[in-house]
């Protein structure tokens, strides 16, 4: 512990020179401005800094793209919460409750406890990290195909599970948002699978775009019909503090501490990521609450519960990355690559040969996200201003951003169709009220599901004994089954109490 | 309408370039082009190329880089078609623009663009869990022999792309005849790396310098590489090459930079030469020492016929396990 | 006819073609041949048999006994705007390779703004989309260094 100590000491020290400060706050605004932009996240942003980390030390470089990816978080649900609009795939959660909450008026509390929930999530994953960070990592590499798998189902049925009321209707999204993710090339095949010739879609339809579609362009679908039969909402003109209320605080608190913990763990999981610990935290968060008819209305802690567990995650993917050199998404992936670049080799040998280094950047998470939430809560003061901008002004507009933001992701103006066929879709199904969250979702873990499952077969030789054959396969089959029960438990409970 | 302007300015450049003398060209700014997203090997090679070719003003016009992700490379492929004729359309390839146009995913290959030079070597590497049973890759393949399915092979690409394919030339040189019945599974990234490290299979087929922190940390054994001769220093300097263990085999994850379709003969010597002189630099020295390139030149008729070559032995390869599409 | 019965409806006919379309995919070379059909068969089996059980239940509620002024309703003007922005994008997307960006946007935006805010007010219009497509030219080209597809006059 004293050893520990010692080292974080130190850590502050290199973390703490003006130079550094410097490129963590330059990182926390850029990665803020991007992560609100929607397309446009860390991934891009660390991509975008790599040509400038060649000029500068290591340890400059990994906290200027540590502090990009934790500015992207706390930056992706500021256009979630006043747009409804998710900057990025993890904010997506965002939107459920907060921009029901900006629709009644709460758009201030909304963005301060988003920016709060955040900071206590990425804080406390950032001591987990000091704390129990090798461990950990030695532990996400007993998930094999098989475990994948079973976490792929357990994340599904909680979200059926959440849609209670339109249960069917909920299937029905969830499959075809599994459809979505059989387009494109198959990688145990190497077979292409409903491209139809174009070879835009054999890197499959990114889920962004499916995310950024079916929220942000069917919300702008849905804002035009109000436009054209003159019944937009009138817009905002005073603007409160940015704050919450200590009712906020009490019922966000809980809420805060319990998700925390599932986003650093699903963070640690390479190939697992934000989005999923966002949308798997706000189900839990539903499960758990007394009272789970207020949530998709405005509740504040569906949004201050994926907004943590989001930040949580964040963390918890650089342990992969920093303690064993295995890149859990496509953002540590490129910062891997940039750190082999400055002659850094991330393993268990880097806490010994570079301890400096290491512990340096374990120094800037905890200052990073002081930096953020500092620079969060002013900025979005200014950014609550947007719900000023009439809504035949500002619609086009976002059409436009969306547009830009997703043509980044593949460069390829054939992702505008997909957008716009989704965005329509999105709107029928809000017009219909089929639930779209089990659709995100299974945009996001369909992909992994099916390949994790053929991984296991060829594995076992066909046989299914391998989805029960580990201990953490059990364990999640009993959490999969008991967060399908658990409506029900739930209910009955109520009952009795009557 | 679009393509007669494109035809005209095409000609326009064209009447300019050949009626003035070679120094004019280059005039106009490069599109510098990267088939896949920001940060991965295609993209860095392209903006270091670039970078070096300007800052030592070797290349007097911007080179800014643009990215066409998609299909393997084979989205920027069909891009380039459209550039018929245009010297200012570089692009950066590695093996995929073969394995792409024969397995089928690409209509187009290596053909339908100018090789320039070939400017990088980098090569595979085969890993087991530290506690494998296999001590050499000549007992991985006996295994094989015996019972294919016994042996679980994981990669980092998808079926019928280079990590596969490495491991299959390997194999077939080691005497494996049941080329179709070796199992490969294929991993997206990262999740190839932990599932050697975690010991879900049995042995990972993939790049070289993806390896390097596991084998450092002790988490997984290097069996052997796919270079022609050893790796010199660094941390890889104590794995053998497949000649070494007696199989004899190499797989080269090359890269050169190409240009559009029909690029006119003198603008190709402009770039095949700067390109060389480029290579002599310090500057590039060092960029491929920190990347862990081994640098290589060819210039463009050897770059040409070593693509031949390597194509005729890739497509016997598909052919053996049923992959060939054109 | 009801709202839900439509979507079993939609349901089973869109997971009836896309499991035609499953049974043509081409077969895995190396394997089990049916490998990458599996999954999307399934799906296909899925969406269908969940839309046939939706439909089944509202077909037994009566499929015409709904309240009809819950029903999801589809006004003339909205759809006809909603209609004018989807033709719009998919304009947007045949231009944007050719004229570049800016061109692309400066006509995309300044459309959706005519369409969408008023053709009285052209010159607000205007200063909008002239702002926002250079604006976000610079920015994305000279700040993030992003290339987006410039125009055949060789600026922008």
């Amino acid at each position: 512990m004293g050893e520990i100590l010692t080292h974080l000491l130190n850590g502050f020290s290199v973390a703490m020179t003006p130079y550094n400060v410097l490129w963590l706050v330059l990182g926390a605004a850029l990665g803020t401005v991007l992560g609100m932009l929607p397309g446009l996240g860390p991934t891009t942003g660390i991509a975008l800094l790599l040509p400038l980390t060649f000029t500068m030390p290591a340890t400059t470089a990994l906290i200027a793209m540590a502090s990009i990816y934790y500015g992207a978080m706390f930056g992706g649900s500021r256009s979630s919460i006043l747009l409804n609009v998710p900057g990025d795939g993890a904010a997506v959660a965002s939107c459920f409750d907060g921009y029901p909450m900006a629709r009644n008026g709460r758009a201030e509390a909304a963005l301060a406890i988003s920016a709060i929930a955040s900071f206590i999530g990425g804080l406390i994953a950032t001591v987990a990290f000091v704390l129990i960070a090798l461990p950990m990592a030695r532990f996400a590499l007993k998930f094999g195909p098989p475990e994948y798998f079973v976490l792929m189902i357990f994340a599904l049925a909680a979200t059926a599970a959440i849609s209670k009321a339109a249960l069917m209707k909920g299937l029905v999204a969830m499959i075809f948002g599994l459809m979505l993710t059989t387009v494109g090339l198959d990688y145990q095949s190497g077979t292409a699978r409903f491209t139809f010739g174009i070879s835009e879609l054999q890197g499959g339809i990114d889920f962004v775009i499916v995310i950024i579609g079916i929220f942000g362009i069917g919300e702008v679908f849905e804002n035009l019909e109000h436009i054209a039969r003159d019944v937009a909402k009138p817009v905002q003109t005073k603007f409160g503090r940015i704050w919450i209320t200590m009712e906020d605080w009490k019922r966000c608190f809980w809420p805060i501490l319990r998700q925390t913990p599932l986003g650093f763990v699903i963070g640690i999981l390479p190939g697992a990521g934000g989005t999923i610990a966002a949308l798997m935290s706000y189900n839990n968060e539903k499960q758990l609450s007394k009272h789970p008819e207020e949530f998709g209305k405005g509740a504040i802690e569906g949004l201050a519960a994926p907004e943590a567990a989001n930040n949580a995650c964040s963390v918890g993917a650089m342990i992969p990355m920093l303690t064993l050199g295995v890149p859990g998404s496509g953002t540590t992936a490129i910062m891997l690559g940039a750190l082999l670049i400055l002659g850094l080799q991330p393993g268990p040998l880097l806490f010994e040969q570079h301890p400096d280094i290491a512990w340096g950047v374990i120094a800037s998470m905890f200052l990073g996200n002081v930096v953020c939430a500092v620079i969060n809560i002013p900025l979005a003061g200014l950014l609550v201003r947007v719900l000023s901008v009439p809504a035949r002004i500002l619609y086009p507009l976002i059409v436009a951003v969306a547009f830009l933001g997703v043509y980044t992701i593949n460069f390829a103006a054939m992702d505008f169709v997909l957008l716009t066929i989704l965005g329509f879709v999105g709107y029928l199904m809000k017009k219909f009220k089929v639930p779209t969250a089990p659709l995100i979702l299974a945009s996001v873990v369909g992909a992994m599901m099916e390949q994790s499952y053929r991984q296991s077969m060829m594995l076992s030789d066909g046989s299914f004994g391998i989805f029960f054959g580990s201990p953490i396969c059990i364990v999640l089959w009993i959490f999969a089954i008991g967060s399908l029960a658990w409506p029900f438990i739930s209910e009955a409970r109520a009952e009795k109490k009557k | 309408m679009r393509k007669f302007v494109l035809l005209l300015m095409t000609a326009i450049i064209l009447t300019m370039a050949s009626a003035a003398f070679a120094a004019s060209y280059p005039s106009k700014n490069f599109e510098c082009i990267a088939p896949a997203g920001p940060g991965g090997g295609w993209d860095t090679t392209m903006r270091m190329v670039a970078k070096v070719l300007t800052e030592q003003k070797l290349v007097t016009t911007a080179m800014p880089v643009v990215n066409k992700p998609g299909g393997g490379g084979g989205v920027a492929l069909t891009y380039m078609q459209r550039k018929k004729g245009d010297p200012y359309e570089l692009i950066v390839f590695s093996p995929p623009l073969i394995l792409i146009n024969l397995t089928g995913q690409s209509k187009l290959g290596y053909k339908d663009i100018t090789p320039i030079s070939m400017l990088i070597n980098d090569f595979g590497a085969f890993a087991v869990p530290k506690n494998s049973k296999y001590k050499s890759l000549n007992e991985v393949f006996e295994a094989i022999k015996k019972d294919p399915k016994s042996v679980k092979i994981g990669g980092t690409s998808s079926l019928g792309s280079m990590d596969h394919v490495q491991f299959l030339v390997a194999a077939k040189a080691a005497g494996v005849t049941d080329l179709k019945g070796i199992q490969y599974i294929a991993f997206q990234g990262g999740e190839g790396l932990a599932a050697i490290m975690g010991a879900h299979i049995d042995l990972l087929s993939t790049g070289m310098a993806e390896l390097v922190g596991p084998k450092e940390s002790g988490d997984v054994k290097i069996l052997a590489l796919t270079s022609p001769k050893r790796i010199p220093s660094g941390p890889l300097a104590d794995v053998p090459t497949l000649y070494e263990i007696g199989i004899n085999a190499e797989y080269i994850n090359w890269r050169g930079i190409f240009g559009a379709p029909g690029m006119p003969e003198a603008e190709r010597k402009f770039m095949e030469d700067a390109l060389k002189k480029m290579t002599e630099t310090a500057d590039w020295k060092e960029i491929c020492e920190r990347n862990g390139w081994t640098q290589v030149y060819l210039n463009a008729a050897e770059f040409k016929s070593f693509l031949d070559k390597s194509n005729e032995e890739t497509k016997s390869l598909l052919a053996e396990i049923g992959m060939l599409q054109n | 006819m009801r709202p839900n019965a439509w979507v079993g409806l939609v349901a089973m006919v869109f997971g009836f073609i896309y499991g035609m379309q499953a049974i043509a995919l081409p077969k895995a070379p190396i394997g089990n041949p049916m490998a990458p059909i599996y999954f999307p068969l399934g799906l296909a089996v899925l969406m269908v048999l969940f839309g046939a059980v939706i439909f089944i239940i509202e077909a037994l509620k009566g499929l015409n006994s709904d309240d009809k002024s819950k029903r999801p309703q589809f006004h003339f003007h909205s759809m006809k705007l909603i209609f004018i922005v989807i033709v719009l994008c998919l304009l947007y997307t045949a231009m944007f390779d050719h004229l570049g960006f800016v061109f692309s946007t400066i006509i995309f935006l300044m459309a959706m703004l005519m369409a969408i805010n008023g053709k009285n007010k052209s010159l607000q219009n205007g200063i909008i989309t002239l702002c926002f497509s250079f604006g976000m030219w610079y920015i994305f080209v000279n700040i993030f260094q992003i290339n987006l597809p410039a125009s055949p006059l060789g600026i922008f």
